[in-house]
């Protein structure tokens, strides 16, 4: 192995005694070097890293005078935010105990309203320790989420077992995915400062050492070109935090919603889910470019998703050319491929060490933070985009981006012309085919093929026989799963058994999560699985304010680099792996939303995207309401209860056969709304109906489950003959219409600048008679049930009208026959 | 509810549409809380209104409602003003002993009645005769 990386396997392994330690029934026998270097000793194709874990601290490296050790200690001081590290650890045993902090615990978003200073969390949340390949949210502090010996010991005796699996695809890649495994919620730093506990450990031990890692091969990288000889490497010129050796790079791929909404209705939903995939697999294969363009490893990718990436790159000549030249080479392919309807646009920003670490240790030095870094690398990425599209019009005819009319030489999927217009799939004698291009062919497969995949290969050349979709630069992307022949010099990429070592066949196969979730075959298909009406939902929800969580959520002396990762790397966690995890009902600690008896697992719906901050859902409409109640609970238990972090979306319900393109753009108006109405957000959109989430749950209980059942429990459901399912109504149909008509009519008059009241001797004549009614129908011995009284509360209560149209037309489409045409 | 303070409650209604100049002065949130107040005394065990017996009243409201609710300009008072005497009659009628159902009903519709003088004191008094009728029944009052 290349000394490169020796360097970044020494550097991801260089704490690795931190977790020997602390699963040592004896842990003040030794440091936690001289732990990590005889670990590493027991492995023969590991015994050449233990150096890196001995001689890590600065006494030793500098003492040693071995370059890469210094090195490794110099990125570990940048990554850890510190100046100067300690020179010892503390060697007490109860500092094992302390578990990791929850970084969302720590963030504090000024909304304006409260008083600055005041916490956003009313109590810190901290995280088990636990393997990273089970779902679970920060909890409070009691006694089992406290670090025993014995579930560190668990913990490295999975590390031991896996590495030993992985001996034969050993290399950074594959070792990477173990530290992830293993070392999500270890603590990275549970020392003691002057005799007394350090602040709650945030950073997690994984963190720590792939930050190490991606700031160590910079330093590498940049140091070589300017001394290539590593000897003549000498202690200044290592430590020197001053120059501007990094560059953390932004890329983003515009026309990513044209890409994937504008295909018509025809096999949609498989196109759909495979045209997200793709530009997912595409935006993969830009950081996996660039990454391997100029040498470097995937430590060094801080964030992919949601068609945005960020890395961090050394500051030379040779990473500069490679983001150039990747970003125009991409764009050739997408003008050649894809009729230019995806843009790659690429900006960096040059900073220093220094520049990494929290502005407390700065000693009121002028320099920038890492924070404004990143703004200032907002804003040329800004320009970059606005540049481009203007290049684009001048070099060639601007191609509008919206829904076309498919003409006759047009693929019926994506309206592009092509003189290869061929079936799409089989079809019936008599059936219209759906003539479509060849990408759509190949996403079409590919979409049929997603479910239970577990590995992709991403490579240069083409095998004979198997079916592979072009990607930028002239890579391949092969979906089979075939352990036959893969080819030489790609990436295996391991999707479903990401976290099983065995599913490791190289040392360039990594593991991606991508939000895995297949239910239905297509739109009509999900719509059938509705309970009620068969309608299908559209779900859009986004993090609000994430420039303020992400510019001044951390506190001012504790942002850091690390600390800006590790908070991307989280928020994305939670839509690629808790969502999907909830959306199946599996999500440890967590009770689903339901409002009906007997929900069954997992939901009829399917995620279109889910990344980065924001997702896409598409499913049975009813599920989709309660999946959204699911996401933004789910979301604010990971995040803490966080009141400074919330999330807002929007809902359409529609017949599944309107066009895509047009549901799309009506549920981002819906979230829009959701985000407009004041500056709190954290809303929800039904029905074109805005509130907020708690007052939308409180609407649930106090108005749609007595509208469903005046009983207790949630709604019934009943299956009719032709096995289609709806909910039964607690009273009449004409009861429920009532109230709709009471509802809308009180919002005209509100409208029209009437008092809305007007409505309500309407109201009371209908509760009246359905009072009448409950008592003849010798409910509870002719006294009003419990539930019934809530619900004329809630009814007469003008705090719930502009949301009781949307609870009323909720209970009314769940009790539909199940007909579309209703 | 004793009779005594009953009947001052529908004085004090009376009262409030008295001092009206005109019926559309009278504010929504107002004709609500009138209406209902009349509702739940008209309901009331001392009274004891049948709805049928107000139920023609109604209907000659909601026929002339009908009428001029597509040509507004065209509204007269003429047929409103024909409902006093119609009210007096059934009163009149139903005086028997110390009960009389109607009589606080009439002694709110009257005055009522005078400040109608053009289609949106119509709507509005007609707005507040079927609140009255609505809370009737909301406050347990017998067909
Ligand atoms: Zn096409």
């Amino acid at each position: 192995m290349s000394q490169f990386k020796d360097l970044v396997i020494g550097s991801l392994l260089h704490d690795i005694g931190k977790l020997v330690q602390r699963a040592d029934p004896n842990p003040s026998s030794k440091t936690h070097q001289q732990f990590g270097a005889d670990w590493l000793e027991e492995f023969d194709f590991l015994k050449k890293y233990s150096a890196y874990s001995l001689w890590h601290h600065t006494r030793e490296a500098r003492q040693e005078k071995v370059p890469l050790l210094m090195v490794v200690n110099a990125a570990d001081m940048l990554a850890a935010g510190e100046r100067t590290k300690h020179e010892e650890d503390a060697k007490t045993s109860w500092e094992r105990e302390i578990p990791l902090l929850s970084i969302f615990s720590k963030i504090r978003v000024d909304d304006g309203d409260s008083d600055p200073g005041e916490a956003s969390v009313s109590s810190p949340r901290y995280y088990p320790l636990k393997q990273a390949d089970t779902v679970f949210f920060p909890c409070h502090l009691h006694d089992e989420i406290k670090g025993t010996r014995e579930a560190y010991a668990a913990l490295l005796s999975g590390l031991e077992t896996d590495i030993r699996a992985i001996e034969r695809a050993f290399g950074v890649n594959t070792l990477l995915v173990l530290l992830e495994k293993y070392l999500s919620y270890v603590p990275g730093d549970t020392r003691v400062e002057g005799g007394a506990p350090e602040r709650d450990p945030d950073i997690s031990l994984f963190d720590h050492l792939k930050l190490t890692a991606a700031i160590s091969s910079c330093l590498y990288g940049y140091m070589i070109e300017k001394q290539p000889d590593v000897d003549g490497w000498d202690e200044e010129f290592i430590y020197d935090a001053a120059e501007k050796r990094y560059i953390v790079l932004d890329a983003d791929l515009s026309g990513i919603q044209p890409f994937i909404y504008n295909i018509s209705s025809k096999g949609a939903l498989r196109s759909l889910r495979a045209r997200s995939f793709y530009l997912e697999m595409v935006c993969e294969n830009i950081a996996n470019r660039i990454l391997h363009t100029c040498g470097l490893e995937r430590v060094n990718l801080i964030f992919s998703g949601g068609g945005r990436l960020r890395l961090l790159m050394p500051n030379t000549e040779k990473a500069r050319e490679a983001a150039r030249e990747t970003e125009k080479a991409a764009n050739a392919f997408f003008r050649d491929e894809l009729s230019g309807s995806i843009g790659l646009n690429v900006a960096w920003e040059e900073f220093a060490g220094l520049e990494m670490m929290r502005s407390s240790e700065q000693g009121g030095e002028s320099q920038r933070s890492y924070k404004k870094v990143l703004e200032d690398l907002r804003v040329k990425l800004e320009t970059r985009k606005k540049d481009r599209i203007i290049d684009e019009l001048i070099e060639r005819r601007f191609e509008m981006l919206g829904p076309f009319e498919p003409g006759e030489d047009e693929c019926r999927i994506c309206h592009c012309e092509s003189d290869e217009l061929e079936p799409l799939r089989e079809h019936a004698e008599g059936e219209e085919p759906v003539l479509s291009c060849p990408l759509c062919r190949d996403l079409y497969v590919l979409g049929g093929s997603l479910r239970g995949l577990e590995r992709l290969w991403m490579s240069e050349d083409e095998v004979s026989g198997y079916h592979s979709l072009r990607l930028p630069f002239g890579h391949l992307l092969w979906p089979k799963d075939e352990e036959a022949s893969e080819p030489e010099g790609g990436w295996g990429i391991v999707l479903d058994k990401r976290w099983d070592a065995d599913s490791y066949h190289s040392p360039n196969d990594y593991g991606l999560s991508y939000p895995h979730y297949r239910e239905g075959e297509d739109f009509e298909d999900l719509a059938e699985k509705s309970c009620g009406a068969h309608w299908l939902g559209i779900l859009r929800m986004d993090v609000d304010d994430l420039g303020r969580i992400f510019g001044g959520g951390i506190p001012e002396q504790e942002m850091s680099f690390t600390r800006i990762s590790v908070l991307s790397r989280l928020m994305n966690n939670y839509f690629r792996e808790v969502l999907p995890s909830v959306l199946r009902g599996g999500a440890e600690g967590y009770e689903n939303f339901t409002v009906l008896e007997d929900t069954r697992f997992p939901r009829p719906l399917e995620i279109v995207y889910a990344g980065g901050d924001d997702l896409f859902i598409v499913g049975a409409w009813n599920h989709i309401i309660e999946a959204a109640f699911d996401i933004r609970e789910t979301f604010a238990l990971y995040t803490c209860e966080n009141q400074g972090i919330h999330i807002s979306g929007g809902i359409v319900i529609s017949r599944h056969d309107h066009p895509l393109y047009d549901l799309a753009r009506i549920a981002e108006i819906a979230e829009n709304n959701a985000k407009s109405v004041d500056r709190s957000k954290d809303r929800i959109e039904i029905f074109g109906r805005t509130g907020k989430w708690q007052k939308y749950s409180r609407a649930v209980e106090q108005l749609l489950l007595p509208f469903l059942n005046l009983g207790e429990g949630k709604g019934v459901v009943k299956k009719t003959e032709n096995g289609n399912k709806h909910a039964e109504l607690a009273l009449s149909r004409a009861f429920l219409r009532n109230v709709m008509a009471i509802a809308r009519r009180y919002e005209s008059l509100q409208r029209s600048g009437e008092s809305g009241k007007l409505a309500f001797p309407y109201l009371a004549y209908t509760v009246a008679r359905a009072r009448e009614t409950i008592k003849k129908d010798g409910h509870n011995g002719g006294e009003l049930p419990e539930r019934w009284m809530t619900l004329e509360r809630a009814l007469f209560d003008i705090g719930n009208y502009d949301i009781l149209y949307s609870l009323a037309s909720w209970a009314d489409l769940l009790s539909r026959g199940g007909r579309t045409d209703e | 509810m004793n009779r005594e303070r009953a009947e001052s409650h529908t004085a004090n209604v009376a009262g409030k549409i008295k001092s009206l100049r005109k019926m559309s002065e009278l504010e929504v949130e107002d004709m609500i809380t009138l209406a209902e107040e009349m509702g739940r005394r008209l309901s009331s065990r001392e009274v004891d209104l049948k709805r049928s017996q107000i139920r023609r009243f109604l209907d000659a409201v909601k026929k002339i409602e009908a009428q001029v609710k597509r040509n507004p300009e065209q509204f007269s008072r003429e047929s409103l003003l024909l409902l006093k005497p119609k009210l007096a009659y059934a009163t009149g009628r139903l005086r028997e002993g110390k009960n009389n159902p109607l009589g606080p009903f009439q002694e709110v519709i009257d005055p009522a009645i005078d400040r109608v003088k053009d289609y949106a004191d119509f709507m509005r008094f007609a707005n507040f005769m079927e609140s009255i009728i609505a809370y009737h029944r909301f406050h347990g009052g017998k067909e």
